[in-house]
């Protein structure tokens, strides 16, 4: 590999800024409690407020501080969810309110929360981050201790250790980290006047981890921690300045992550290093077949340290070997890592008896990587249980291995009697201990071992039937037979793990393949449901749905689920994150859900059933499930693309067809309609003279009939054309005042006659609208108010307010009833003015404004106006992002 | 002009032509009549007509061809008449050349309007004397523009934008003729430049932006410059 080949992944981090989209972040970031960080937080948010910034309060620490009670009156505030857990009374963020609220700033004190029970994240930075998806701005407050990679140095320095923690990258993604800094003496005495703390815990607090000592460490690992991450800052922005003449060389850190509670002490002392170096930090486990038959407890404990490690920041990478340290090298040469991080392995004396440990094995094969070795702590005293799992002796298998050298020992004897030479019968009994380490493993070998010794001093040896042992030589018999017993037991051992491991891996293959072959055949999203429902449950061994959603986002019933679980299900289909039991999101359900996220979009979810009590879960299923979500989803997405071409097919059809119709009726209405228009507008001017009275009212009248028509035709036209289902309409940027310039300047080019006031004011903003439609609106407007308010007094005027350009008609007419006044956009409705009005309507020309207004995402009405008369109105809302 | 106007009107229906021809008449123009195409070229290719009225739905070729082919062999100025209303055939017609569009069925008053300010356009004189209109005075020579006797200070787009409406008075230019005369951009993407330098160009030049008198909005096409 070359050394300076250009890392992509690394080009693409710097070239890749976070999301538009998303809200920002905001820290205040304290070094211990009371330094005054939620008062800093609100102060900030007053000021923000006065500048005319939509900030609401989440949720604030209750303090009763009364300078922070003070700042808080002048907020206004989503109040917070109550949850009755147990016999207490418990509040919390109201998530889905502060969702429905969509302020711009939403301030969430105390980010290193963890929810109660019930809640729907596990800590409040998840409530956080979803805040931040839909778009908000979230300002928080953090003390440094509650950082995950200052935890356990916060913990050492001050001997105290806090529980709730914020992963690394949620407060590295900060766009913004205030540090609030209060003198350590300040803060010592606001303590002792009770300011923090009540007068009963303020004196113990103080001797604890309030001691000027500790709060000294404590600040200046605070400002540290806040220089480093604008030290960085800057440094992303030079490799961005330069990211089109050079390569950005980054250093990539690896960590080799065990089954160990000391891993995520490996893993703090990395992240530090990697934040330092300024460099990526990878998480790899190689997963051998040791490790593929660990304890329960030891499972979950490497579960752990990937979590911790990702929380970290670090990518985790779990790569299946047989050899962890030339696995992991040549995984770092693939990555091009320069430095490779492994901790000090205590204990295991056997492992360094048998071969060279993994340390050293690194340090012959890495080469040009560095290799750091860091000593842990001593295993907190959490291993207990873990020691009692595995270290309890395997009875039973004792029991069949004596069984099967009993049996040998007698084959032995019935040998001996045929006169078989002692070379032959020390044979058959070590056939005996490969019987048994074959079907029953190591500790059964090294015990049948033992029990071979044993047996071949007192059945065979000289004197018979004791076990003193007459020729000393034989003590040399005994060592072999017991070194060989033992190595034959280890290598059946590791060969069995293989193959239990190869079959494990075979399996999934032989499922993921039985899958892929009975969904092929399937185009229809419901088959495909119904058979993988049972496929997947087959494969798991326990009961696993596949539901789709229909187009109203409802689950299919008749399934058992209830409507909380139904909540569930859209949930994990909303954010394509899993979540349920077993996972870090509403972990109290029974259920365990995953989406099926298509390339394009979620398509359904697999909802998976606890196994029955009592049965152990398999180990490496979430893995399994996962391959299986995503065959899954790849069979959804293929139906789910045949229906949409299928139906975009029609639509086309449709829309041709009917265009066509629309076209020719257009075309054949509008002939002869100029045709009789023309003619008589020149009869009109022409044959006049030579009329008498009551002809020339006759031609009059047919005149005024033939126009009355063509606008009722051309009024259908244009309904019928917004009015179509599914026909995307091009908005465009537009000045406010064109449409209604453009307006006014037709009716008065059509009517010369009338008279219309235009007021406008000077500086507008750009809307995003379709021009002609929002004009034709505007004329229909104008027309109405001179067929059915007399013409007399019209106004129009443009008015900018609340983010929204209002475009009003304004007449002196009749006014329109108040009953009547949402009804008459309807279609096919007039008013009581214009039914007893001469001109005649259809009602068409205000069902077209309402269609307009929905096109352009405004809103049309009709409200009275002072001193007499009707006020037609259209609001068209300002988008933020004027070019 | 000594001799009356000659305006060829090119339809396939016999009564619209009867009628636009009695009106026309008497209104003091000479007319010519085509029902196809190909009689359509024909005749402007002999009789020299000063304008030609165009129908679109025509027989035998598309009128949007008969645009391009009369564009082709001169500057005889076309309004398109017509039953289609998409603004695509709407701007088709006029980036194809065509003076000015009316949607049928249309008023005869506003056809006799829009033909009148068509061939006055004709007459006007080009080159770099100064042109007046109404309290507008364009100096392209001096590169100055005044309104009302007062200087008015337009910015490099701007007066650029004026020159070329000022150029063609009465004329719809629509929106993508804009961008590329102007700003040399051939994508309509763009659109909104032009409506954003328009509004600046009125609050400069219109003395009641509200009312404007020199600058149209043609909603969805383009702007038209009146004297």
């Amino acid at each position: 590999m070359e050394p300076d080949r250009p890392d992509p992944d690394a080009l693409l981090a710097t070239l890749e800024p976070s999301s538009p989209d998303r809200g920002l972040l905001k820290v205040f970031l304290g070094y211990a409690a009371g330094v005054g960080k939620t008062f800093a937080m609100l102060q900030a948010a007053t000021s923000a407020l006065n500048q005319g910034r939509d900030v609401v309060t989440g949720w604030v620490e209750p303090h009763n501080r009364p300078e922070t009670t003070l700042q808080l009156a002048g907020l206004e505030g989503v109040a917070p969810r109550s949850l009755t857990h147990g016999t207490l009374q418990l509040w919390e963020l109201d998530l889905d309110a502060c969702l429905a609220r969509r302020p711009q700033v939403v301030l969430v004190d105390e980010l290193a929360h963890t929810n109660a029970p019930g809640s729907r994240h596990e800590k409040r930075w998840q409530d956080v981050e979803e805040l931040r998806d839909a778009g908000i701005e979230v300002w928080t407050t953090l003390n440094i201790q509650h950082l995950d990679s200052m935890n356990d140095v916060v913990a050492r320095i001050t001997g105290v250790l806090v529980q709730e923690t914020v992963p690394d990258k949620i407060f590295d993604s900060a766009q913004e980290v205030e540090v609030v800094d209060v003198d350590p003496e300040d803060l010592i005495d606001r303590l002792s006047q009770g300011k923090i703390y009540g007068p009963d815990q303020a004196p113990r607090a103080l001797g604890g981890f309030f001691k000027k000592d500790n709060l000294l460490v404590l600040r200046e690992l605070t400002l540290r921690r806040a220089a480093d991450r604008v030290g960085r800052e800057v440094d992303s922005a030079r490799t961005q300045a330069h990211v089109q003449k050079i390569w950005p060389v980054r250093e990539r850190l690896m960590v080799s992550v065990g089954p160990s509670p000391l891993s995520e002490d490996l893993l703090r002392h990395a992240a530090r290093l990697a934040r330092n170096l300024g460099a990526q930090l990878l998480a790899v486990v190689i997963e051998t077949p040791g490790l593929r038959v660990l304890s329960p407890a030891a499972q979950a404990q490497l579960a752990k340290n990937l979590n911790v490690a990702e929380s970290l920041g670090a990518e985790t990478v779990v790569l299946r070997g047989e050899e962890v340290a030339r696995d992991l090298v040549a995984y770092a040469r693939y990555r091009n890592v320069t430095k490779l991080v492994l901790g000090k392995n205590r204990g295991h004396l056997s492992w360094r008896f048998w071969r060279r440990t993994i340390g050293d094995e690194l340090l012959r094969l890495s080469g040009d990587i560095d290799v750091y070795v860091l000593s842990g702590r001593n295993p907190p005293p959490v291993k207990s249980k873990n020691r009692e799992a595995s270290g309890a002796l395997p009875w039973k298998e004792f029991g069949w291995s004596t069984l099967i050298l009993g049996l040998f020992t007698a084959l032995g004897v019935v040998f001996e009697s045929w006169g078989m030479v002692e070379a032959n019968l020390i044979l058959t009994l070590l056939l005996g201990v490969v019987v048994s380490a074959g079907f029953f493993g190591w500790a059964a070998s090294v015990f049948s071992s033992v029990l071979a010794v044993f047996a071949f001093n007192f059945f065979f040896t000289e004197p018979k039937y004791s076990l003193s042992v007459a020729n000393p030589q034989y003590y040399l018999v005994f060592l072999f037979l017991l070194v060989v017993g033992a190595v034959i037991g280890i290598l059946t051992q590791r060969l069995r793990r293989g193959v239990v491991a190869s079959r494990e891996r075979e399996q999934r293959m032989e499922s993921l393949n039985r899958m892929h072959k009975e969904l092929a055949g399937l185009v229809d999203a419901e088959g495909i449901c119904t058979v993988a429902s049972g496929l997947v449950g087959e494969i798991l061994g326990r009961r696993a749905r596949v539901l789709q959603p229909d187009a109203q986002g409802n689950w299919p019933q008749g399934e058992g689920y209830d409507s909380q679980e139904a909540a569930l299900f859209s949930w994990v289909l909303g954010h394509g994150q899993k979540a349920g039991r077993g996972t870090s999101t509403l972990r109290e359900q029974r259920l365990s859900v995953w989406p099926l996220a298509g390339a394009r979009k979620a398509l359904g979810v697999l909802v998976v059933e606890p196994v029955a009590p009592g049965v152990r879960e398999a180990p490496g299923q979430d893995e399994l499930i996962e391959s299986l979500t995503a065959s899954l989803a790849s069979a959804l997405e293929r139906v789910d693309l045949i229906a949409e071409a299928k139906a975009q097919a029609l639509a086309v059809e449709t829309e041709r067809t009917r265009n066509a119709l629309l076209h020719s009726l257009s075309h054949d209405l509008r002939t002869p309609l100029t045709i009789i228009a023309g003619s008589i507008e020149t009869l009109e001017a022409s044959a006049s003279s030579r009329l008498d009275p009551g002809e020339s009212s006759l031609l009059a009248t047919v005149g005024r009939e033939t126009r009355w028509l063509s606008r009722q035709v051309e009024n259908l036209l244009h309904l019928s054309r917004l009015t179509e289902v599914g026909v995307p309409w091009t908005l465009e940027w537009v000045p406010a005042e064109d449409p209604v310039l453009s307006a006014v300047g037709r009716v008065r080019s059509l009517h010369p006659g009338w008279a219309i006031d235009l007021k406008v004011p000077a500086s507008l903003p750009l809307l995003k609208i379709e021009p002609r439609l929002v004009e034709q609106a505007l004329v229909n407007y104008l027309e109405n108010a001179n067929d059915y308010a007399g013409g007399a007094g019209v106004l129009v005027e443009v008015l900018l307010q609340d983010h929204q350009v209002e475009y009003r008609v304004l007449d002196r007419g009749p006014g329109v009833a108040e009953g009547e006044r949402a009804a008459i956009f309807g279609k096919f409705t007039r008013g009581e003015a214009a039914k007893t009005s001469p001109n005649r309507g259809t009602g068409l020309g205000l069902a077209i404004v309402r269609e307009v207004a929905r096109v352009n995402g405004g809103q049309a009405g009709v409200e009275s106006r002072p001193g007499g008369g009707s006020v037609f109105f259209l609001k068209i809302p300002v988008p933020d992002d004027q070019p | 002009m000594t001799k009356e106007p000659l305006i060829l009107i090119v339809d396939d229906e016999e009564p619209i032509r009867a009628f636009l021809q009695t009106n026309l008449t008497r209104r003091g123009y000479a007319c010519a009549e085509a029902a196809t195409a190909e009689m359509a070229l024909t005749l402007a290719a002999s009789l020299h007509p000063d304008l030609v009225l165009l129908d679109l739905g025509l027989p035998d070729l598309d009128g949007q061809q008969v645009v391009v082919r009369l564009r082709q062999t001169g500057e005889v100025p076309i309004i398109v008449v017509s039953a289609r209303d998409q603004e695509s055939e709407k701007v088709k017609a006029l980036e194809a050349g065509a003076d000015d569009y009316l949607n049928k069925p249309f008023g005869l008053e506003e056809l006799a309007a829009r033909i009148r300010v068509v061939l006055r356009r004709v007459g006007v004189a080009s080159g770099d004397a100064p042109k007046t209109f109404g309290a507008l005075t364009w100096d392209p020579a001096a590169h100055r523009v005044f309104v009302g006797g007062q200087e008015a200070h337009l910015t490099p787009v701007e007066y650029r934008l004026l020159g070329v409406l000022a150029s063609h008075p009465g004329r719809i230019l629509t929106h993508g003729k804009l961008l590329e005369q102007v700003w040399g951009l051939h994508s309509n993407e763009f659109v909104h430049y032009v409506r954003i330098a328009m509004a600046g160009l009125r609050k400069k030049l219109e003395p009641d932006p509200g009312n404007p008198q020199f600058i149209h909005t043609e909603a969805g096409t383009g702007y038209r410059f009146f004297e």
